[in-house]
């Protein structure tokens, strides 16, 4: 059986397909959502998920979050003695969720299918596939969310020939995909996006608001540095911008060394903070739409997808753009995941998903370095020349013929980029070819092939058309991915680690909650906590499951009464 | 093998009959499992759908392999021929196509597409101009005077404002006259400064001050000479000028600077210290050696590169297709409008220069018959000199005018464009070449001249 997984900026899910229907899988504290945040504790134990996020107040430096942003990059993070690159990181959620679901279907799996932002780089979406590599598990197909969430509505409503535009905000990416689905197929049209914005950047504009009204007023010189400060804004912002989401004011309150700070905020005083963001959330729409050559006005439904699509504003900006209410009917949480699992049950051959095909495209323009001296002032620079063009159906492939551009040339060297822009700095490098051509041919006339397959990896050759000699390149290698032996020795060092183990969740998350709560509160009520805090580490080291999960609720009661005290 | 083999259906403009064999064959041919036939079936639907849409395509799916050898520039000359044929898509990138090459023939083909009536079909002018507006936003920043020039032939202005304010053909058109906005604004201080006394200014109902502003902005007035104009209305104009616009604008950097003079000297005004004064004497003196050590380089280079006069060769050969009548029979009578038109002119070339590069270059052609006695004449008029970001065009106004009879025997403009290069830090000798390629143009023209203009 093949699984589903979403691996988001913020929160990653799993699912599968059993033959009649979706099931999102929970996790060990019975929660769909497992967030994607990775800390450490003093002995060197990984912990994973949703206990954790308390610890991103109480251990700061401990613990790391949104680490999706770097897949693909050399970026390391220090975590203790640790230090991990974004794909390790992520192979250690997958691996827990690997877990959650093998508890919950009862046998082991070995296959996945994981999705990815439509605007994914070669180099993230390679990343990606090593991910799941490193947690152990086969990367069947890499979907991209918006055609996931299309596939999943798509299979909500039987209509009949249907373009959809499928807006997914999540919490760090940003993708927007035209589809349209007829007698079965589902057909992506265009795919526009933007990496690097999301739920997240929305949080630290409210973060930013709430700071500077206390940097107006309050005396905060020497918080503002602590990290423990900065993230518990955070969290106020996080928290705000859920409210906002429902209510037209909210507010942020903050408990600093003892002083109850609060600020007002109302929908309107955010949605002009967010301009800009908002600004960019526009543009990949006109862009989508354009490339898929229809008028807004052609799209039938417009649906809503990802946590952050939720905010007020988002939803008014896009019924705005669009003159209607969009569509919000699947839990915008799990419906890519939803369409993943679809996507894995159609990968598994399901006889009951036969009638179902998906066709996707290319959402890049990939192509060539190439000098033109045809065009005037600009001679002797290189330039790009695209070969696929973006939102191309993908699988394709597609030859240009070029020369080359000296007498007695003996050698060729294709350069091979990815993006938009006429000039080479602005696009993305992928990788070159190194074609050495034969002495005295009539004819240096050479075929660059590109061949780009359903998973969105590219083949390039290139043929001699004189001598019919074919030379070819798979793109690997370039900045960003690791090589095989780099990727055996990560896998070791994975194994050694010492993760903390799933059943015991629980009560890492009363834990960490009980020390959170620890720093808030105050006198007779805090050194009462830390009582209790002790007490629940000795039960705990007893190792008796029975009595653990006695004082467990004990704790939990007590923490639920404390924190009405705060509030 | 034929599309409609591939589909298995029978020639049809049926759209919704296309799509359903599309889906019943794609169901067999899956992506993943069979990345080939897909491809295939897949080039054969969108060919079909292309038909369907109108558009005249080859049946043939052997032959439909792009190739590039063949897509050279005959298929642009072949897309050009049929400009009228009903596919904006089409016209509108060998439009862009010619816009990468050459901005003013961009310009000319537009308004010649306009005069052939070819936009006079609404539907194929509005999906026309959305292609348009929409490709010309993914390759802007650039090509001003071609942007303006569609504003005004579509009148975009307008059907902005009819738009309703969310849609996306009206976000573009904003978007775009955004983008514009420096260049109109110094096409506006051109056109202002072209009126030369109250008297005109009061004919065409304009602020005669602004025209003086518009006039000094264009001449680059130096901070300090801002300061020696002591009418108060004409500095309010100037202020008023600058403030229509963001001082990003390459020209006006140097104005820049004069405004932030102008604003200490009214709050010296107000509040007369010393210090403040210090500070603003200290600070003219700076404007002052920076303005004097700028001149001083600019005329050291000149004088490096003026291009001398020996290069006249009276008695250059004949060849076939020449008109023998202006043979070494042609003088200059006088080159006017480097001040007038465009200070730009001015400041790297001036009437005397260009008239020494046109007598040498007429003089290259075989075409120069000295100061005087000959029996045709030149009036030259330094018309225009734009630059955009990415090309710097200079047009000249030629008229050549036989003594005898007095007429008018050649009266035209004519356009040399460079590409890539910003006029700011355009080098003398690139400003030198273009005048030199536009005179070179000229004498081509002027020797392959018919018979019948004589007449």
């Amino acid at each position: 059986m093949i699984v589903g997984i979403d691996l988001g900026t913020t929160n990653s899910l799993i699912a599968v397909w059993d033959s009649t229907e979706v099931k999102v899988i929970p996790n060990a504290l019975g929660r769909l959502l497992t967030p994607s945040v990775v800390s450490v504790d003093d002995k060197g134990t990984i912990l994973v998920g949703e206990p954790v996020l308390n610890r991103m107040v109480t251990y700061p430096e401990l613990t790391i979050a949104n680490f999706k942003r770097f897949m693909g990059t050399n970026q390391l993070f220090k975590l203790g003695s640790y230090s991990f690159r974004a794909e390790e990181l992520s192979a250690l959620i997958i691996a827990r969720l690997k877990e959650d679901a093998e508890n919950f279907l009862g046998f082991p799996i070995t296959e996945a299918v994981i999705s990815v932002p439509a605007y994914f780089s070669d180099a993230q979406r390679k990343a990606t596939k090593l991910a799941g590599k490193l947690a152990g598990l086969k990367v069947e197909r890499l979907i991209n969310e918006p055609t996931a969430a299309g596939i999943a509505h798509g299979l909500q409503e039987k209509m009949d020939e249907t373009n959809y535009l499928i807006f997914d905000l999540g919490g760090g990416t940003f993708d927007v995909s035209v589809l349209t689905i007829f007698s079965g197929i589902i057909e992506v049209r265009a795919s526009c996006g933007d990496n690097l914005l999301g739920g997240i950047d929305f949080t630290n504009i409210l973060k930013d608001i709430f700071l500077n009204y206390l940097k107006a007023n309050y005396k905060l010189e020497q918080s503002l540095s602590s990290s423990a400060f900065q993230n518990k804004l955070y969290e106020q912002a996080e928290l705000a911008k859920h409210n906002l989401s429902i209510n037209s004011e909210t507010v942020m309150k903050i408990n600093w060394n003892s002083e109850v700070m609060e600020f007002h905020c109302s929908n309107q005083d955010f949605e002009n903070a967010a301009e800009s963001l908002l600004q960019r959330l526009r543009e990949p729409i006109k862009k989508v739409l354009y490339d898929a050559g229809l008028s807004p006005s052609q799209i039938e439904q417009v649906v809503l997808v990802g946590g952050a699509s939720r905010m007020s504003i988002v939803k008014k900006m896009v019924s705005r753009m669009f003159g209607r209410l969009c569509l919000l009917h699947l839990d915008p949480d799990t419906v890519i995941v939803r369409g993943v699992a679809i996507q894995a049950g159609l990968k598994a051959k399901d006889k009951a998903l036969d009638e179902i095909v998906i066709t996707d495209v290319c959402p890049f323009s990939l192509g060539v370095a190439v000098y033109n001296d045809t065009i005037p002032g600009q001679a002797g620079i290189l330039h790009f020349d695209p070969i696929i063009e973006r939102n191309t159906v993908i699988p394709t492939s597609c030859a240009r013929i070029y020369y080359p551009s000296q007498e007695n040339q003996e050698r060729v060297e294709i350069k091979i980029y990815q993006g938009e822009n006429f000039s080479l700095e602005k696009n993305v490098f992928l990788g070159s070819l190194s074609v050495s051509l034969p002495k005295n041919l009539p004819d240096k006339s050479i075929e660059v092939r590109f061949t780009y397959d359903i998973n969105g990896l590219l083949e390039v050759e290139s043929t001699i058309l004189a001598t019919q000699t074919k030379n070819s390149v798979l793109i690997e290698g370039n900045p960003g991915v690791l090589t095989e032996n780099q990727i055996a020795e990560r896998l070791a060092s994975l194994k050694q680690l010492k993760i903390h183990p799933r059943e015991k969740s629980e009560n890492l998350l009363v834990l960490s909650h009980a020390e959170r709560l620890y720093e808030d509160l105050k006198g007779d009520e805090r050194s009462y906590l830390g009582m209790i805090i002790k007490d629940f580490i000795k039960t705990l080291d007893s190792q008796d499951s029975q009595l653990i999960l006695r004082k467990r609720m004990q704790v939990e009661k007590a923490l639920a009464h404390l924190q009405t005290e705060l509030d | 093998m034929n599309i409609w083999q591939v589909l298995e259906i029978e020639v049809t403009t049926d759209l919704s009959q296309i799509k359903r064999a599309y889906a019943n064959k794609l169901k067999k041919c899956k992506p993943e499992i069979d990345p080939h036939g897909f491809q295939l079936l897949r080039k054969a639907y969108e060919i079909a759908q292309k038909y369907a849409a109108g558009v005249k395509v080859n049946f043939d799916m052997a032959e439909t392999e792009p190739n590039p050898i063949q897509n050279g520039p005959d298929s642009q000359k072949e897309a050009q021929n049929q400009f009228n044929i009903a596919n904006p898509m089409k016209v509108v990138f060998s439009l862009l196509d010619v816009l990468m090459k050459s901005e003013l023939e961009a310009i000319n083909l537009l308004l010649d597409l306009n005069k052939q009536g070819v936009f006079d079909n609404l539907e194929f002018a509005e999906e026309f101009q959305r292609v348009l507006v929409f490709n010309l936003l993914t390759i802007t920043p650039g090509y001003y005077a071609f942007i303006v020039h569609a504003i005004d032939l579509f009148n975009w202005y307008e059907q902005a404002n009819r738009e309703p304010k969310n849609s996306f053909f009206g976000l573009a058109l904003t978007n775009l006259f955004n983008q514009v906005r420096p260049y109109q604004f110094y096409l506006k201080l051109q056109f202002l400064s072209q009126i030369k006394n109250k008297k005109r200014a009061k004919q065409e109902q304009l602020d005669w001050y602004q025209c003086y502003a518009a006039k000094i902005l264009l001449n680059r007035a130096r901070p300090i000479k801002f300061f020696f104009i002591r009418n108060y209305k004409k500095k309010q104009a100037i202020l008023k000028l600058l403030g229509e616009i963001e001082y990003n604008y390459p020209q006006l950097i140097g104005m820049g600077l004069s405004i932030s003079s102008v604003a200490w000297w009214f709050k010296y005004k107000q509040n007369p210290d010393r210090r403040l004064l210090n500070i603003g004497l200290i600070c003219v003196c700076l404007i002052y050696i920076v303005g004097f050590v700028g001149k001083y380089y600019e005329n050291n280079f000149e004088l490096v590169i003026k291009s001398p006069n020996s290069s006249l060769q009276k008695n250059a050969p004949i060849t076939s297709g020449q008109n023998e009548l202006l043979l070494n029979n042609i003088g200059v009578k006088q080159v006017t409008g480097d001040y007038e038109t465009n200070p730009l002119w001015t400041e790297r070339i001036d009437n005397k220069q260009f008239k020494s590069e046109l007598i040498s270059g007429l003089g290259e052609a075989g075409l120069y018959g000295g100061s005087a006695n000959t029996r045709y004449s030149l009036k030259v008029n330094l018309d225009q000199f734009i630059k955009s970001n990415n090309a710097t065009t200079c047009r000249v106004h030629y008229t050549l005018i036989d003594n005898h009879t007095h007429k008018v025997i050649y009266s035209e403009a004519i356009l040399t464009t460079t590409m890539g290069q910003s006029l700011t830090n355009l080098p003398l000798k690139d400003i030198l070449a273009m005048t030199q390629a536009n005179i070179k143009k000229l004498a081509k023209v002027l020797t392959h001249l018919p018979e019948e203009a004589f007449a």
